[in-house]
Parts: C-alpha cells; structure tokens; sequence
C-alpha cells in the first residue's frame, strides 16, 4: 500500500469525516497561501541581512540593508502571522461551530482578505523602490511615502472586517444555543479578536490621524512622542495577538493529538481574558529609556507588564498536564515516563513542543527586558531582537507550522503523508537548531552590547566592536540553517497544496474532548461586556495622564524627514 | 467518614499524575528566576562604569 | 485547580512580586530610574538657535561634576568625543535636531533615547579609565550604523 496518512490511529474515534465547505475552503486557503508567499520573501530578506551583518555578503546597490530589514520586519511580523491568524481560527469556527461559515462572515472575511492584501501590495512594493525605508515600527519623523501609511492602514482595518467575521460566526452560534457555554475554540478566537480591536485602535490613530496628513503635507509638524505612545499601545498587545493563535492550537487541539482531554473548561477561557487585561496597558516597556513619560507611569505599567505574566504561567502547568495525564492513561509510570509515551513521531505535535520548549527562554527573557531599570542593560540590543526570535520566529511560528501540516491537507482533500510528517519533522529540528544559534547567541552578544537594527559595522575598529564578531558568524550560521527551514517549509506547504494524493478520507481536524470531570464554565466568563469594560478601564488608568502629559508638555512638532 | 477518606485518596491519586508537571513548572520557574537574578547582577556590577 | 497548580501559581506570583519590590527598593532608594525628563526644545530644526544646546560640549561645574550637552543629528554627535577625569560624575543632556537616535555605551547601563524636541537626562559617574565606545542603537536612516562617537576617562595622576 502507498503512504498510509498519519491520522489512521485507533486513537481518533473523533468525525474524522468533517469536511470542510467549498466556499470556506477557498476563504481559508486564500489567506494561508499570501501568508506562506509573505513567508518567503521575509526569509529571503532575513537570510541576506544576517549575512551582510556578519560581513559575509555585500548588497547589491540595488537593495539595502535597511530596506531589507523593513520587508523582513513588515512581512514576517506584521503580514505572515495576520493571514495564518486569520486562516486558522476561520478554519476552527468552521470545524466547531456547525461546519461551516456562515454567510455575512464570508462577506466580511473577503472584505477584509483584499483590504489587507492591496495594503501589504501597496506597502511591499513601497519598501522595495526604496521609498518606505522606516522599519516596520515607522517611527516619525522618519517619513515614508503617504501610500506606505495607506497600505498599513488598509492592513489593519483589513483585519477588523476579518475580526467581524470571527464575531459574526461566533454570534450567530449564541443565537442559535442560547444559554451555553461556547465551544472553546471559538471563545478563544472571539477573545483574541476582541484584544486585537482595541490594541489596533493605537496604531490606527497614528497612522490615520497622524502620519497619513502629515506625510501628504496636509499638516506641517507632528506630535513624536505622541506617535511613538500610541505605537507602543497596539505594539506590545500585538505580540499577543501572535501567541494567542498559539495557545489555542495547544489547548485545544493538542489534547486530541496526544490522545488525551482538556481538563478543565474554565481556566484556559479565564487565560484569554486575563491576556484581554494586561496585554494593553504596558506600552510604556518599550519606551522606558526615553523622555516625555515620567517614572511613575513607566514603573506602573511594568507592574502592569508582570500581571500578563501570569495567564502564561497557567498555560505552562495547563498544557503539561495535559500530557502528562494522557501519557499516564496510556500506562506511563514514575516521574518522567509519560514523556516517552507522547506522539513524537507525529510532526503535528513535534512542532509545537520544540516551539514550547523554546518558549522558556523566550519568557524569562521578555520578563527581564521588561523590568525597569534592567532594560537600560540590554534595551536596542540584539538581546531584543533574540527574544522576539525565540517567541515570534520559534514558538508561535514553529506551532503554526505544525498547525499547517494537517490544515492544509485537510482544506486540499489530499493526505498527510509519512514522508511531508517526516520533512516536518526534519524541519522542526532544523528550526529549532538555527534558532538556538541564531537567537541564543543574539541574546549573548546583545549583552556585549551589539545594537540591533544596524548593518555591518566595526565602529572603527574599537575593540568592543571587533570581540562582537566571531558571535556575528555563528548567527549567520543560524540563519543559513533558518533559512533551509523555511525554504523546506514552503516545500511542504506547496506539496500539500498541489501535489499529495488525494484522498476520500479527509484529514482529520483535531478538536480536543473536554474531559468528564470539567465544570461547566461560570456565565461570567462570556459576559465580554466585563472584560472589555475592565480592559478599557485598565488602559484609561495606565495611558490617560502619561497622553494628557504628552499634550501639555509638547515641543512644536517635528516636520518629516527623510535619511536613506 | 468514608466520604472523607475517598475524597483525600482521589487527592493523593491527582497529586500523583501530575508530579511530572509539577517538577517541570519549578524547573521553568528556576529558569526565570536565575536568568533574572544573572541580568540583575549584570546591571548592578554596570552602576559602577 | 489541583493543589499543586495552586503551589505553582503561589510561587510564580510571588516571584513576580519580589521583581517588583526589587526593582522599587532600586527606584525609590537608590535613585535608580532609566533616562527621563519633561524638558522640551523649540523646533528640533531651530535647536541649535536656542540654549543649552546653542552651545553643545563638556561643562566642568563641580570639582568632579560635569555637564555634557550632547546634539545629535545624522549621522553623529556634537560633542563627539568626550574626555574626563576618572572619577568624574556626568550629567548627560541630550537631544536630536532631525530623527529619533539613540545613545548606548557598551558594557554600561548608559542607554539613552533621543527624541527630536525632547531633552533626555540621564547621570552617570565614571570610575574606570578607558576609552568608551558610544553609539546610536536607534534605527535613523542609511548611515545608522556608522553613527558613534567616544568618551574617553583619564586615568587619575594621584
């Protein structure tokens, strides 16, 4: 027999006949393939950059570092991760709440698909004429071309149609079972929609009443640090946005791969909301070297900051017990022999541990950059920029390779077979070695005092800048063996997509049993109308007086200027 | 009585299927902690430049 | 939640609060706060028509004290490169005419932001000679990464 697809275990008694619905098929598919095309250009772009850092390569005088570094940032961070959010949780709605989309919310998810896709066009295309060399921070009064200000903001209205969608499918399920407690796949998507509307209001602000005016010249000055504050109140939240997709696959469709039950029913919506809380008011940690905000502001939104620690530290215990109960269901004994009995060889599991075990760096190193005054020791570093590869480019990126592997054939009709399980294995591996390389070693030279955000330089010679590096050649290493990753990646998505054979059987979409013993969910949980409010609350408590400062102690303005 | 007794054994019984995780959790919190605590040293041991 | 989800919990929440209370004790006791000030300029392109940094440099204002009013622009510093005594206590005054810029010294915790109409304040004593590398950590444009200047410390006579 040909390749036996890696969902035929006894252990799936779940309907592995779900199909899903033409229409949402191609919604889905749409998003997750502009998501792996931002995909490759964004490594294509980070590949070059680490090598001319390390001094290895060149550019061409067509392309500079800076506007690499741009691409890298803007397609990666900002386009990859929307589309994969936005294609995943659409495929969860569909899987758990009745099999498909509902009309409106097709409507809206196609809206929102070209709005951000003739944003991130307009915006590409920008970068690489060289006329939006501003990173994908743009801070004024680094001035970009108006347009580059229009494709952003495309982008992230785009993205509030895609969150109307996730409501408009979620609303129409509570219509039709008034009283229950939703499926928690759902729950989770609509809370991640609801952060990401009110962090996106920051950025939508200054980009729609700020930078779009002033850079076509209706207006001559603009507020910096005004522009940087609201930011810096999307930036931070947007980092949730990118691991909350993360915990949801974890939660919930982890525990059906490993064979075993969401034990409670309760604590993992208790997490979202918390991150609902706290992921928005604590702006200020990255702007705590920098004038115009007084200490007492920055030091409360860095106790702010170590709140958002905790639904983290819930998920930890959460998710390992849950393998830990199902390994010992399956017959483990002492300390550590449910570990064996995990499903190593399935890559859709593989991915997300490596991505999690390289979540504990990751953390500690966030909760270290966020504390105060010991941020002045590793702040523009590329300590910064370690930790952001660990959590964004490993964890969230790893886990949604791992979610890719089995969506995407589940979407094309065509089987998950032995040998794309095995390359995503492979791959995982050699991700997670580039990583260690990569971001480890940023972490190291970051406090040796490398700056981030800088090509290839000696800084005459000064022996400070010389012992950095040897380090710099072991991170274009990592990035060389990243980049095979990803190329290995884009192989296995465009396998799934186009080549793999068909199948009858559609691959199954894990969904995770709530084990008997879980509790019905206080109502308190889905009344969003608290949480919202306690989050708004939070924000207008951590951001009103350090904005009115703003204001009052504003210098003129500055007018825009243009450095590449 | 006999409530009593099941209801510490079915405890002890819960307390038993998760030490694997209960001993992992420390080893992250370990982690942060000494991480911490070696940037806090970095910092301190910088005042004096 | 299990009893020792609850011992976890208990320990890392308590973790969380002894950073907290450690970095406090720092902030409140021994003055340790990062760069700060409300101080602005006039327009950042008309900075240098107006004090202090009408006249950027190094200001001896005390037997061991100085004053640095530092300008940045792309891609440099004014001054550029900074001599004191060992031992001496400096009190940095910074700012930007054009775009945002950073200030960092490797190997200390002097790690300022410039924004353009804001002064930053930062204070610093230099207890071992050498000479110090700074350099602009903040993305400014094509010559970013060639903007950096020094400070040297003189090693004391006595």
């Amino acid at each position: 027999m040909a390749e036996t697809a890696v969902y035929d275990r006894k252990a799936n008694i779940d309907s592995s006949s779900f199909r899903f619905q033409p229409e949402d098929k191609r919604l889905i598919l749409a998003h997750l393939s502009f998501a792996f095309g931002a995909l490759l250009i964004g490594t294509i772009a980070g590949l070059l950059q680490t090598l001319q850092r390390a001094g290895w390569i060149t550019l061409p005088p067509q392309i500079g570092y800076y506007q690499l570094l741009t691409a890298h940032g803007v397609l990666l961070a900002l386009v990859f991760t929307t589309f994969f959010i936005v294609g995943y949780f659409y495929s969860g709605l569909a899987r758990t709440l009745g099999g498909e989309l509902n009309p409106r919310a097709r409507v809206l998810g196609w809206i929102g698909f070209y709005m951000m896709s003739v944003g991130v066009i307009i915006a590409t295309a920008l970068i690489l004429v060289n006329e939006a060399t501003v990173l994908y921070t743009f801070y004024a009064p680094m001035e970009a071309s108006p347009w580059f200000y229009v494709g952003a903001a495309l982008l992230v209205v785009g993205s509030w149609f895609s969150a109307f969608a996730v409501f408009s499918s979620y609303l129409r399920w509570r219509r039709e079972h008034k009283g229950e407690s939703s499926p928690l796949f759902a729950f989770m998507a609509v809370a991640t929609m609801i952060l990401w509307l009110h962090a996106t209001l920051g950025v939508a602000v200054e980009v729609v009443f700020q930078l779009i005016p002033w850079s076509f010249g209706w207006v001559d000055r603009i507020n910096v640090s005004l522009s940087r504050t609201l930011f810096w109140y999307f930036g931070h939240a947007l980092v949730y946005f990118w691991l909350l997709p993360a915990y949801v696959y974890w939660y919930v469709n982890i525990p059906k791969i490993v064979g075993g039950k969401i034990f409670s029913n309760s604590l993992p919506r208790l997490t979202f909301l918390l991150f609902i809380l706290f992921s928005i008011p604590v702006g200020f940690h990255h702007q705590l070297n920098e004038p115009g905000i007084t200490s007492f502001w920055k030091f409360l939104q860095v106790i702010l900051t170590m709140m958002v620690v905790v639904p983290s530290l819930l998920t930890a215990f959460s998710i390992l017990a849950t393998f830990e109960l199902a390994g010992r269901a399956k017959g483990a004994k002492g300390l550590f022999g449910w570990i064996k009995k995990l499903p190593w060889k399935d890559a859709r599991f593989f991915s997300p541990v490596m991505a999690m075990l390289i979540f504990v760096p990751a953390g500690a190193g966030g909760i270290i950059l966020a504390s105060y005054q010991l941020n002045q020791t590793v702040h523009n570093t590329w300590f910064v920029t370690g930790h952001f590869h660990m959590t964004l480019a490993s964890t969230v990126v790893l886990t949604f390779f791992g979610i890719a592997i089995w969506l995407i054939p589940s979407l094309t009709g065509r089987k998950l077979t032995r040998n794309m399980n095995r390359l995503g294995i492979v791959q995982a591996i050699l991700w997670g070695v580039g990583m260690i390389f990569l971001s480890g070693t940023m972490h190291i030279v970051g406090l040796m005092g490398a700056p981030r955000r800088s090509a290839y330089a000696t800084y005459g010679n000064h022996e400070v800048a010389m012992a950095w590096l040897p380090y710099y050649d072991i991170i274009a290493i990592g990035a060389v063996f990243l980049f095979v990753g990803s190329l290995i990646e884009l192989y296995i998505f465009l396998h799934l997509m186009f080549v793999a054979p068909k199948t009858n059987e559609p691959v199954q979409y894990p969904i995770g049993d709530m084990a008997e013993t879980a509790k019905e969910p206080p109502r308190i949980l889905e009344r969003w109308s608290v949480w919202i409010g306690l989050s708004l609350t939070l924000s207008i408590i951590a951001y009103t007086i350090p904005f009115i400062s703003l204001f009052e102690h504003a210098p003129p303005g500055s007018l825009p200027i243009r450095t590449w | 009585m006999a409530d009593l007794s099941t209801f510490n054994k079915k405890d002890e019984h819960e307390e038993e299927n998760l030490r694997g995780t209960f001993f992992l959790v420390f080893f992250i919190g370990g982690f942060i902690l000494l991480t911490w605590l070696a940037v806090l040293y970095i910092y301190l041991s910088r005042l004096q430049t | 939640m299990p009893r020792y989800e609850k011992i976890w919990m208990i320990f890392g929440f308590a973790s969380l609060i002894l950073f907290l209370a450690i970095l406090g004790i720092m902030a409140a006791f021994m003055g340790l706060n990062p760069p700060d000030s409300l101080r602005t300029t006039v327009a950042p392109e008309k900075v240098e028509t107006a004090p202090p940094f009408d006249q950027p440099g190094v200001y001896q204002i005390g037997p061991k004290e100085y004053r640095v009013v530092m300008l940045s622009y792309v891609f440099g510093y004014n001054p550029g490169t900074i001599t004191i005594p060992q031992g001496s206590t400096v009190h940095f005054e910074a700012t930007s005419r054009d775009v945002i810029h950073g200030v960092y010294v490797p190997g200390t915790n002097i790690n300022l932001m410039l924004i353009p109409g804001h002064i930053t304040e930062f204070t610093q004593t230099f207890n071992k000679p050498g000479e110090y590398l700074y350099l602009c950590h903040e993305y400014c444009g094509v010559g970013h990464h060639l903007m950096q200047g020094r400070i040297i410390v003189e090693p004391s006579t006595t």
